[in-house]
């Protein structure tokens, strides 16, 4: 099991950042929570409604999207038909929006707005990451999931990006993200999650889990020898 | 640039519907009869290719074509049916069935699916062989349809193909050929994006099987008799997706045009080389698609100075990296 007992609650307009070191359990908990992998315990709520056997696409309409940490286009399809998908099956009519205008704004709002009739093998590593935050946009999510955003961003694209994040959780939606780039996280979070070995190790702000004994140890490793420590 | 291409149909789509329209006027019985051959090939490969756009090969052409053939033979003469209301049951057999096999086997990808829908026309056949009600090994006879006429089932197998061309052209445009495509591209993406994917390629694989049952139908009508082994041929599946994969898949021209290719090349060679004529259209077959990956279609394309068919050997390139999942 990759995740066991662990805990996690994230409210309206808020940013919470997913660390740990690799194999902590982190894209398992995203595909958790997007429906890709149902759990064998526990259960997963969302607005009140318990979603632990929904189906992905239910979750997305319901409001969930989510970002992946390789890149996933579909190659066949334009940029802007890449995140009509989103627009046109994800937000099903939730936002009032026409959903070519709304897959127009999203590849607007991440700065991809000239880049519409390319397609996404002519984007740049950067451009494709954007197209894949722009395709979890336009599903109109109240909460996103973002799988290491910013990796292979240069600073200038990362910064862009947070700007973006930043707006979303403006507009009300909850983010969670998975990093790997403590500035970002330091950044952008309001709260911060540590996990290890699949559960949660630490939690707080960010100051507060980089200064945890547990955290450092979790990611450096023990000096000498001992009991590892954080999970009892 | 690809709207040559598309301005192109403007022009030749009325030409194409005109000469389907004055073909029996010049053509001889032969020439018709070759060209309902081509009509219902293109047909089949047409509506083979509907399926394949969600990423789904199927092997099950065969089966549908078969059950069909049987549905309209039966209910034509056992139940009393007139013709069209023995196409009409074939369309709902055909449909139906597409319903059933699909909530079992549309879970399966790939190879697996593939294996899956072959079973499907074997134990069809099976079944029509030891069941007296379907005349067993004998199979059955029909009259033939509109008292011989071969102009008026010519203009019944064209309105067939007609339909399969407009359902594949609205299905191309509608938010589900954009669904198909994210379906094809990567199923889990497209899911998480809202794409209910089993519902989608549920009715893809339901009007993918509506058209083969027609044709069926229209078979046993034409042709006045079909036997199972005839029926429910393996051949049958293979050569639909061998036409749309020459022509060119994922569109609604190059099946067509592999159709029509294919169907007047093995005429050609049947009436030149009499004995052993499948080697060279074997020969051809694998040399068009070992050189033209992308079908006749694909080449067209690029002649017409596409940069579409350029991109889409830059995409095959860039696939082997983007493929691992996640």
């Amino acid at each position: 099991m990759a995740v066991k007992g662990q805990r996690l609650r994230i409210e309206k307009g808020e940013i919470v950042g997913l660390i740990g070191p690799n194999g902590a359990g982190k894209t398992t908990t995203f595909n958790l929570i997007s429906g890709l992998i149902y759990p064998d315990a526990g259960a997963i709520r969302f607005k009140g409604a318990e979603i632990t056997r929904s189906a992905p696409h239910v979750r997305c309409r319901m409001g969930i999207g989510r970002t992946f940490q390789i890149i996933q286009p579909f190659l066949n399809l334009s940029v802007l038909q890449n995140v009509m998908v989103g627009a046109v099956f994800g937000d099903a009519g939730r936002t009032a929006k026409a959903p070519g205008d709304a897959a127009r704004e999203a590849c607007e709002l991440v700065g991809l707005g000239d880049r519409c009739r390319c397609m996404p093998g002519e984007l740049t590593a950067a451009g494709l990451k954007k197209m894949e935050l722009a395709r979890a946009l336009a599903t109109s999510p109240d909460l996103l999931l973002l799988d290491e955003m910013m990796e292979g961003l240069t600073p200038v694209e990362s910064a862009e990006v947070i700007k973006v994040i930043k707006k979303v959780r403006d507009a009300g939606t909850a983010v969670l993200l998975i990093e790997h780039v403590m500035r970002t996280v330091r950044d952008l979070t309001d709260r911060v999650v540590v996990m290890h070995q699949g559960e949660t190790l630490a939690e707080g702000t960010y100051h507060e889990v980089v200064a945890d004994p547990r955290v450092i140890i979790a990611y450096l490793g023990e000096e000498g020898e001992g009991e590892a420590v954080g999970h009892s | 640039m690809v709207r040559s291409l598309k301005t192109y149909a403007v022009l030749w789509l009325p030409a194409g519907l005109l000469a389907l329209a004055l073909a029996p006027l010049v053509a001889d019985p032969y020439q018709l009869h070759i060209l309902i051959l081509i009509l219902m090939s293109a047909t089949m490969a047409l509506s083979w290719d509907l399926l394949v756009r969600t990423g789904q090969l199927s092997l099950a052409h065969a089966g549908f074509f078969g059950l069909g053939a049987y549905a309209a033979a039966l209910t034509y003469s056992q139940l009393g049916f007139n013709w069209w209301l023995s196409f009409l049951a074939a369309a709902l057999a055909g449909g139906l069935a597409a319903l059933g096999l699909g909530m079992i086997t549309l879970r399966l990808h790939g190879m697996y699916f593939a294996i899956a829908t072959l079973a499907f026309a074997e134990v069809l056949r099976t079944l029509t062989l030891q069941i007296n009600f379907t005349g067993g090994a004998v199979g059955v006879t029909l009259p033939a349809i509109f008292g011989g006429s071969r102009v008026a089932a010519y203009f019944l197998v064209a309105v067939i193909f007609l339909i399969c061309v407009l359902t594949s052209v609205l299905l191309q445009r509608s938010r589900w050929g954009l669904a198909f495509q994210a379906i094809r591209a990567r199923q889990s993406v497209a899911e998480v994006l809202g794409v209910n994917t089993i519902k989608t390629k549920l009715a893809a694989f339901v009007i993918s099987s509506i058209f083969p049952s027609l044709v069926g139908a229209f078979y046993i009508h034409y042709v006045t008799y079909i036997i199972p082994y005839e029926a429910f041929s393996l051949n049958t599946s293979v050569s639909a997706l061998v036409m749309a994969v020459f022509g060119g898949i994922y569109s609604t021209a190059g099946p067509v045009i592999g159709a029509v290719v294919l169907k007047v090349l093995e005429e050609y060679l049947k009436s030149v080389i009499v004995y052993g004529y499948t080697v060279i259209y074997g020969l051809i077959l694998a040399l068009v698609i070992l050189f033209m990956p992308n079908g006749l279609l694909g080449v067209m394309r690029r002649a017409a100075g596409s940069g579409r068919a350029k991109q889409v050997f830059r995409w095959a390139g860039g696939r082997k990296r983007a493929e691992t999942p996640d």
